[in-house]
């Protein structure tokens, strides 16, 4: 199956869009002869009714069939009420005898942040059951579920992007196209590709880059997806088409780590001191050898409850390391977290490399890495490349279930990628109080639950997770604070895999075919 | 459960990471394995393909309680006649066949490979947490 996804069109008189490069793309378009045209939206550039009368003269060169979905800037001056009349309905499905294509509509009019609202995500759920037992599951929306590289400040995540990653993991979707950030970018997050395309026709590319699509191969053995920019070399990606799997350990464990955030110490009802004291009774009967704390410490900022947090996690028997949360730098927090916790940490267990970064910013949930922290760090890591490295931080790195997505980090697309391209081990965060786990190309991402706080939102319950690193895989757990029973969050081989995506971060890769797989 | 959550898929409720063990390795080293990884069951793999399936309930019963030698392999034990469904069946149809057969678990199939399992544990009742909270607060 070859799928030809293009975006972001622009489609206005004059002002940004770029003829040329929309005439270039639809004639190479044509000469690959696609099963399908998926158009993942921002067909016109203002919504007008001018708009979306040119848009629907040039878009009956593309080649057919084609599902074109609404962007934002198509929702723009009630445009949502024309897309109906020039283009067509803005959800709906497609489905061949292996293959189903959802397309959902993730606009909010006037807005350019992305939602896919309830009723849609239960139609979105119905949807997902009626081709359950397609093989290979392609949902399309205009708006990206994964931090994008390259496009500045994260914004205009989808409102419930956590919810719709969990659903499409679950559903064991296999492939999800995206647009809107202008950027092309590809990752395997689990057995799931999310590929956002690049503007095809819009002047307002990122970082220099030309106006691009898509090219999407599937066959039984891999989704192949190349990057064909105007007037430069191709960047192509090829992930295997994994099976399920089971595991069968054979090396022997190297690690135990327990992770833990939202312990929430204080003298109020906010803290549960019962969940606390289990789980440290829990923590050291496990005897791991580091114990990573990812934030929420204290429930806030003040001498008295770091006081009593001092003292409370001093009946944990192995080594503590923290970072702090938002919350932790509340108030005369800033002063008292490096005061009791020492500050930034860093450790060694082993071959095992474990380093804190501090994305807490002042009465702010969104945290921040920052350009000047991720270059030295990727010095740092580029001076060690061996061993198993860890990285631990507050803020979430992927979006979690269950909540608004506002806990990323205002970097994320370019913190993500970095990690992602200098072949981190395992991230650690904890924020969003709902534990989550995924790999994210060759990185472990794992988000820990509230250990003791009154606010989670696990329907588990308040947790810590355990993360046993063997010869030969990672297995992370999720313990109840209270009874300590567990349930799995993930395993995963450790990989032979290739590292790095290949899709602009830097010439050097153009024009290869990276394999980016090998289960 | 309501009626629109017993026609999903069990699909959306399974655990698709199985933790295995090879036939030929002993009772105890998959008594190891299971305490190692705070799981209950096993599958037993063969070549690469699963062959059976062994609980703490299995061993129980098949090796302690009968007197069974515990370095005996695995395979010697293990249930060969493996109960399973499609992975896309209805969750609800799925608890009925559990029920019928009084199994604890369910194996889901997927073209003809063992992809995942169901268990009671995967359909968490959010009202035992709130007994939870309850008994903490107190």
């Amino acid at each position: 199956m070859k799928i030809a996804h293009i975006s972001d069109t622009h489609i206005t008189h004059g002002g940004s869009f770029v003829r040329e490069s929309f005439e270039q793309i639809v004639e190479l378009i044509k000469e690959e002869k696609c099963d399908f045209v998926v158009h993942t939206g921002d067909v016109t550039n203002t919504g007008l009714k001018e708009d979306y009368e040119l848009a629907r003269k040039l878009l009956k060169a593309v080649p057919r069939p084609m599902v074109v979905l609404m962007g934002n800037h198509d929702a723009r001056n009630v445009g949502y009420e024309l897309f109906r009349y020039y283009v067509g309905a803005p959800n709906g499905a497609m489905s061949g005898d292996d293959y189903a294509v959802i397309y959902v509509d993730s606009t909010v009019p006037d807005l350019n942040d992305g939602r896919v609202g309830r009723i849609k995500y239960d139609w979105l759920k119905e949807r997902l059951k009626e081709y359950s037992d397609k093989p290979m599951k392609i949902v399309a929306l205009h708006h990206h579920v994964l931090p994008v590289p390259s496009t500045g400040r994260e914004r205009n995540v989808l409102y419930n992007a956590g919810d719709l990653l969990d659903l499409f993991l679950k559903y064991d979707v296999r492939l999800v196209l995206c647009g809107h950030r202008h950027y092309p970018n590809v990752y395997r997050i689990e057995e799931l590709v999310v590929a956002n395309a690049g503007c095809v026709s819009c002047a307002k590319t990122r970082v220099g880059d030309a106006n691009s699509f898509n090219l999407i191969e599937i066959d039984g053995e891999a989704i192949t997806v190349q990057t064909r920019r105007v007037g430069r070399k191709e960047v192509t990606t090829t992930y295997p088409v994994a099976s399920y799997s089971v595991f069968v350990p054979a090396g022997e464990r190297r690690a135990r780590i327990v992770q833990m955030s939202g312990t929430c110490i204080s003298n109020t009802r906010e803290f549960n001191r019962q969940k606390f004291d289990n789980a440290v009774r829990k923590i050291n009967s496990l005897k791991p050898d580091v114990v990573v704390h990812c934030g929420g410490i204290v429930n806030e900022g003040l001498k008295e409850e770091y006081a009593l947090a001092s003292r409370l996690l001093e009946a944990i028997a192995a080594e503590v390391l923290f970072t702090p949360g938002s919350r932790d730098i509340d108030y005369l927090g800033y002063k008292l977290f490096p005061q009791h916790f020492g500050g930034r940490q860093e450790h060694v267990v082993s071959d095992l490399h474990f380093k804190a970064l501090y994305s807490a910013q002042y009465d702010s949930e969104v945290g921040v890495v920052g350009q000047t922290e991720l270059d030295s760090l990727t010095r740092e890591l580029d001076a060690h490349p061996s061993g198993f490295r860890c990285l631990f931080l507050h803020h979430n790195l992927l979006p979690i279930p269950h909540l608004r997505e506002k806990g990323l980090l205002e970097d994320c697309g370019d913190v993500l990628k970095r990690f992602c391209d200098l072949g981190v081990d395992l991230v650690l965060t904890g924020h969003a109080s709902h534990p989550f786990a995924a790999r994210i190309e060759d990185t472990i991402v794992v988000n820990s639950n509230s250990l003791s706080g009154r606010k989670q939102r696990s329907a588990f319950g308040n947790s810590f997770n355990v993360i046993d690193i063997y010869d030969d895989l990672v297995y992370v757990s999720e313990i109840h604070s209270l009874w300590g029973s567990r349930r799995i969050l993930g395993i995963w081989r450790h990989e032979d895999r290739v590292r790095g995506s290949g899709i602009g971060d830097g010439s050097e890769k153009e024009g290869q075919t990276v394999d980016a797989g090998g289960k | 459960m309501n009626q629109e959550e017993s026609a999903m898929p069990v699909r959306q409720y399974a655990t698709k990471k199985l933790i295995g063990v090879e036939g030929s390795k002993s009772i105890d080293a998959a008594c190891q394995t299971m305490v190692e990884f705070g799981i209950g069951s096993l599958v037993v793999m063969e070549k690469g393909k699963v062959v059976g399936f062994v609980t703490q309930g299995d061993i129980i019963e098949r090796v302690v309680a009968a007197g069974l030698d515990h370095h005996r392999p695995v395979a010697e034990i293990m249930t060969v006649e493996l109960v399973s469904v499609d992975i896309n069946t209805a969750v609800g149809e799925v608890i009925s066949l559990m029920g019928k057969h009084q199994l604890k678990y369910m194996l889901l199939e997927e073209q003809g490979d063992i992809v995942g399992i169901f268990t009671f544990e995967d359909f968490h009742d959010p009202r035992k947490q709130y007994l939870e909270t309850d008994i903490s607060s107190e």
